[in-house]
């Protein structure tokens, strides 16, 4: 059974290349219309998420 | 929403514990690495005993302060940040403890067996098949507890640090796998499953996701945690951290191939690792840019606070690395730079200066908020700042030296067309001083840490640690409604989806990659004269492996003139089938032994191996006398050879039987002609076997020409 999946495989990896440029093209397209359309105050949120935490024992900043 | 708010505690005894745990062994690591480097122009430093010679310790070092130093930090740093920002403990506060005895349990097996000879000898996984196994339990451990800390959280949003994180925990274990398939000879001794150059194709798939994955992606989400909090600031761009992050771990790993060009590696796919390792600059640079903005505006913080400092070099150090990595793969630069001491300048611009700083500006900012005291001496660590920045300096810049000369040595023709230096030794002394400059400022980074682990135990040492520390959030509603409906929120909220689509995205490039590797029989030509090894040459390839001469000796003749005028033959894909693991290398401070063969008498190797220098006078190899001492061990040669068949060696059925039998005949003509030459020694001792497999290196192809 493998080598018959192996034979598969192989006979169809003429597509291989076009598969791969296919799905890299559709994630990096995805993901720049994904972050142009996020919304302002959401990135806000965000971003603060580190800052949330006060450092109980925070005595060395201001 | 209103109402109930959830009181519970951080532990910050496991987040202490690796902090600990990765300065003792960063301090081991880099003086193990200290020791390496002076035996690189002091041989006798390899104080004369197979457990401190270069071949074995060269890996301790690596090994010690990738998964030992960095390791221990990228937990400690994990251990802080993200039950923060999910406002949640970990899950499991037992599993983190098996966590951290487990991993350094790991590492004190690597401390003992690396020594002791006990290696694949595959770079950054050399450990042996139990203790391939046990990193496997400890990290699932590891994910387990982080993931069902994800699902228990009280921020329903994922800060992108955590998606560093989650991929870190993902790919790291599917490479360890994949990486660590092996057949087992017996309790200390494993074959890789994959032979030649599909071996070198996992094994460099591996090797430089391990660096993307285990020294970069997880220190990218300290990247994003701490250097806010130190900065007071939130990241420049979010926006810019979302590209950052999946762009990075969608093209790392299909890069891996820039570690073989010019091999005996299909030229397709090499030129796959080219074009997307040039692509890694993008995402690279957009990360360090980010890092560096967020500090916009508190650029007089830097100037004062020691943590910023550190952080500042580190991201630029990052910054460099990157744009380096992707011109070294261009193959007009590897053609110079592959196999010189420009790859270890390459390495340690990461090391010293990405990892290294990093985790400095981190226990710089962590300790003193633990322990609830400022820092004992901000001049303190400001003097380590500039000892380790001179130290990194001091290593680097002569590295570099040195890589450029011995790459321009080795392809230096005459006018009349002869190799300028056909003596490879010319070329190793040339950069001798290179080597001693590197060790002084490998010394003073150490110098450095020394300072710094002082400073932190001071600190330590004024203030009263905080181990359980308090905090309140309310607790996540049960059904959140929908505001938007962006995707990328989707994702974000939806941890077990992210977790898949991160997999994908990481698998995608290893398929593309090896798949057509593995059924395309055109892509491994075959030699019909090629056949599998002796049962004696096995076992020298087996004490060739235990010593560690790969460290040194690359098997790969590239298809230049400048290296077959050197060496002979370029090497063929087909020729390497039945190595099981590839043994090519990655650095010559020795000279490539792929068509040693036949090349010198038995009686130059004996001499060679008893005394390096009486063959090659200056030489800094290291002597091996013990070779010539120790009786070579037959108990498993049976076993080797079960194994090797296994793994689809065709040795004759029922060879095990008679492969002791055919080793004794082989070692005994071995003896026979070295006490024609001169010499004599009993034909059961190691160098038998080594001197066997040394003299058929290479030389099948020979035959089929003849």
């Amino acid at each position: 059974m493998m080598s018959q999946v192996m034979r598969t495989v192989s006979e169809g990896l003429g597509l291989w290349p076009v598969i791969s440029l296919v799905l890299f093209f559709i994630v990096f397209v995805g993901m720049l219309i994904v972050v142009v359309r996020m919304k302002r105050s959401h990135i806000d949120h965000m971003g603060s998420l580190p800052l949330d935490n006060a450092e109980p024992g925070d005595t060395t900043h201001a | 929403m209103q109402g109930s708010v959830d009181t519970f505690h951080y532990d910050n005894r496991i987040v202490r514990h690796f902090a600990v745990a990765s300065m003792v062994f960063g301090v081991v690591g880099m003086t193990v690495g200290l020791l390496v480097a002076l035996q690189m122009f002091l041989p006798q430093l390899n104080l004369g005993t197979p457990y401190t010679t270069f071949g074995r310790i060269r890996p301790l070092h690596t090994n010690a302060v990738i998964f030992a130093f960095v390791g221990n930090a990228i937990f400690m740093g994990i251990y802080y940040s993200l039950p923060r920002l999910l406002k949640a403990p970990m899950w499991s506060r037992k599993l983190s403890q098996v966590h951290f005895w487990g991993w350094q349990s790991i590492i004190v097996a690597a401390a003992i067996t690396l020594p002791l000879g006990l290696t694949t000898s595959k770079e950054y996984a050399e450990l042996e098949w139990p203790i391939d196994i046990a990193i496997a339990v400890v990290w699932v451990i590891f994910g387990v507890n982080m993931f069902m800390t994800i699902l228990k959280r009280r921020e329903r949003h994922l800060y992108v640090a955590i998606w560093f994180y989650i991929a870190t925990v993902v790919t790291v274990a599917v490479l360890h796998v994949v990486n660590s398939f092996e057949i087992p000879v017996n309790l200390f001794k494993s074959y890789s499953l994959y032979a030649g150059v599909q071996d070198a194709l996992v094994q460099w798939w591996y090797g430089h996701n391990a660096v993307a994955f285990f020294l970069t992606t997880p220190y990218l989400g300290l990247m994003y945690y701490f250097l806010p909090k130190a900065a007071g600031r939130p990241v420049y761009s979010y926006r810019l951290s979302i590209i950052h992050f999946w762009a990075l771990i969608f093209i790392y790993i299909w890069a891996g191939p820039h570690h073989l060009l010019y091999s005996a590696l299909p030229d397709w796919a090499q030129s796959l690792g080219t074009v997307f390792s040039i692509m890694l600059i993008a995402p690279s640079w957009g990360g360090m840019l980010n890092g560096l903005l967020t500090l916009r505006g508190a650029w007089d913080k830097v100037r004062e606070d020691p943590t910023l400092k550190f952080m500042v070099v580190a991201v630029t150090a990052y910054g460099m690395a990157t744009l380096e990595g992707p011109l070294l793969s261009l193959k007009s630069v590897n053609a110079i730079s592959h196999f010189t001491d420009w790859t270890i300048a390459h390495v340690h611009v990461g090391a010293l200066g990405w990892n290294g700083f990093l985790t400095f500006g981190i226990l710089y900012w962590l300790i003193p908020r633990m322990y609830g005291v400022k820092l004992y001496s901000t001049r303190l660590a400001n003097a380590h700042f500039w000892i380790g920045t001179l130290g990194i300096l001091f290593y680097v810049v002569p590295m570099y030296w040195a890589g450029l000369t011995e790459g321009l040595m080795w392809k230096q023709f005459t006018p009349e067309g002869f190799l300028q230096y056909p003596n490879f030794l010319e070329t190793v002394l040339q950069v001798v001083p290179m080597y001693i400059t590197r060790a002084i400022g490998g010394a003073l980074f150490l110098v450095g840490v020394l300072i710094g682990a002082w400073n932190l135990i001071a600190t330590a040492r004024s203030g009263n640690f905080l181990a359980e520390e308090e905090a309140q959030a309310a607790p996540l509603e049960k059904k959140a409604k929908s505001s938007g409906g962006y995707y990328h929120r989707w994702i974000e909220r939806r941890p077990v989806q992210f977790l898949a689509l991160a997999t994908i995205a990481v698998l995608i490039g290893g398929i593309v990659e090896m798949v057509p590797m593995f059924v395309i029989k055109s892509n491994v030509p075959s030699i019909a004269n090629v056949k599998p090894y002796t049962p004696l040459e096995v076992e020298g390839r087996d004490i060739y492996i235990r010593e560690g001469c790969v460290s040194c000796h690359s098997q790969l003749v590239r298809p230049f003139r400048s290296e077959t005028e050197r060496y002979g033959e370029y090497s063929k894909a087909g020729e390497y089938v039945y190595d099981h693991p590839f043994l090519w290398g990655s650095k010559r401070t020795g000279p490539d032994l792929h068509r040693v063969g036949g090349k010198y008498p038995d009686a130059w190797h004996y001499n060679h191996m008893l005394e390096p220098t009486s063959m090659s006078p200056g030489s800094l190899m290291p002597p091996f006398p013990w070779l010539i001492e120790n009786e070579l061990n037959v108990r498993h040669t049976p076993a080797r050879i079960r194994a090797l068949s296994k793994l689809g060696v065709p040795y004759p059925k029922g060879y095990d039987e008679l492969a002791a039998e055919e080793l004794r005949i082989q070692a005994g003509q071995i003896a026979t002609s070295l006490s024609d030459q001169g010499i004599e020694v009993d034909a059961d001792r190691e160098i038998i076997a080594l001197i066997a497999y040394l003299q058929r290196l290479g030389t099948d192809i020979q035959t089929a020409s003849n």
